[in-house]
């Protein structure tokens, strides 16, 4: 029976890392949610077939829990079994916290965290003694970004999902565990006015000297998926040594 | 869906819940980003919220297209797309999709 992976967000930056280095694990089919950018994803697709892996795309919107059934259902349709589920898929607006309005707060929670819960649920018919689940979160859960509040808060509710569900699959023989990534550069950059100051100040503060790259991200995400076994409901802080300065 | 009007006050309706906006607030004329304060995050909340309620997709890059349209038509260019963005332009997009029928 080959490996089989779910991604959430899985089309481009962290998600789309995560997929190619499974592939290059020998995960056999990978499952990839995206909610739009058809030709990222089919980029992606035709990339990963050419390497003999198989590839589903799975375009539905994370913020409504009634795809995410549908998600599901059509997953079922592919596979009876997940070895592996990342979740990646998040949206934000960047500005203050105090200026966000209700709106925007219930969609970054819904994205980023809300559909972490609903699809680990509507998946847990799939996920077997064995399987590993992770989620993928940022070093703004733990500390003060500027412009980062609202995806801060939802990334910080992530990470305590992370730790609940830790407990209650490793009954199951489920694993759940997740990685805290600090900025990223290049297209993965955050889009605010004053990002060219923001990534200055982070990088004389951060002893690698450089900005991540999700391929740093994807590189340990897949070590928690596959060999961590002992690892329950921990997560892995990767930022360059950033959160020691 | 019976009728263009009955469409118009679903997507005030949907509109002004978004935007935590009283209805009679919003109307056809409404520009989402002028007059409305909509940013691109409330443009995506709203287009999730349309969709489920009258079960379609946006197709990638449509909102974008639907605006370069405006644009076009008006003989602006694209950084006065914002003040053109109207709620009745997003109506006449939402019963071009669930009725197949172009605006009068």
């Amino acid at each position: 029976m080959g490996r089989t992976a779910l991604i959430t967000g899985g089309s481009r930056g962290v998600g789309r890392a995560i997929a190619l280095a499974l592939a290059k694990d020998g995960v056999d089919h990978l499952l990839i949610n995206y909610l739009e950018q058809d030709a990222t994803m089919r980029a992606l697709q035709e990339e990963l077939e050419n390497d003999g892996i198989r590839v589903t795309p799975l375009r539905y919107n994370l913020s409504q829990p009634d795809e995410i059934r549908q998600m599901a259902d059509s997953v079922r349709t592919h596979t009876d079994h997940l070895d592996h589920l990342a979740h990646c898929a998040a949206l934000t607006t960047f500005k203050p916290l105090h200026q966000v309005k209700p709106n925007q707060w219930d969609l970054v929670m819904n994205v980023s965290t809300r559909s972490f819960l609903v699809v680990v649920q509507q998946h847990l018919d799939l996920l077997k003694v064995g399987s590993s689940v992770v989620a993928v979160s940022s070093t703004g859960s733990q500390r003060f970004n500027q412009n980062y509040g609202a995806l801060g808060v939802a990334k910080s509710a992530l990470e305590s999902t992370v730790r609940y569900l830790a407990v209650e699959l490793a009954l199951k023989g489920i694993r759940v565990n997740g990685v805290i990534s600090g900025m990223l550069g290049g297209d993965s950059l955050p889009l605010f006015p004053e990002i060219e100051e923001v990534v200055k100040y982070t990088l004389q503060r951060t002893p690698a000297g450089r900005l991540g790259t999700p391929e740093d991200v994807a590189e340990v995400a897949v070590f928690l998926l596959t060999r961590a076994q002992w690892m329950v409901g921990q997560h892995v802080i990767l930022d360059g040594g950033y959160c020691l300065t | 869906m019976e009728s263009r009007t009955d469409l118009t006050s679903e997507v005030i309706a949907i509109v002004a819940k978004s935007l935590l906006l009283r209805p009679e607030m919003v109307h056809e004329g409404s520009r989402f980003f002028l007059d409305l304060e909509a940013e691109s995050i409330d443009i995506l909340d709203i287009r999730f919220a349309i969709e489920s309620r009258f079960g379609f997709k946006f197709q990638n890059d449509e909102i974008r297209e639907l605006l370069q349209t405006i644009a076009a038509e008006q003989d602006v260019t694209e950084k006065d797309i914002p003040e053109l963005f109207t709620v009745g332009r997003l109506v006449d997009f939402v019963w071009l999709k669930i009725s197949g029928k172009k605006p009068n």
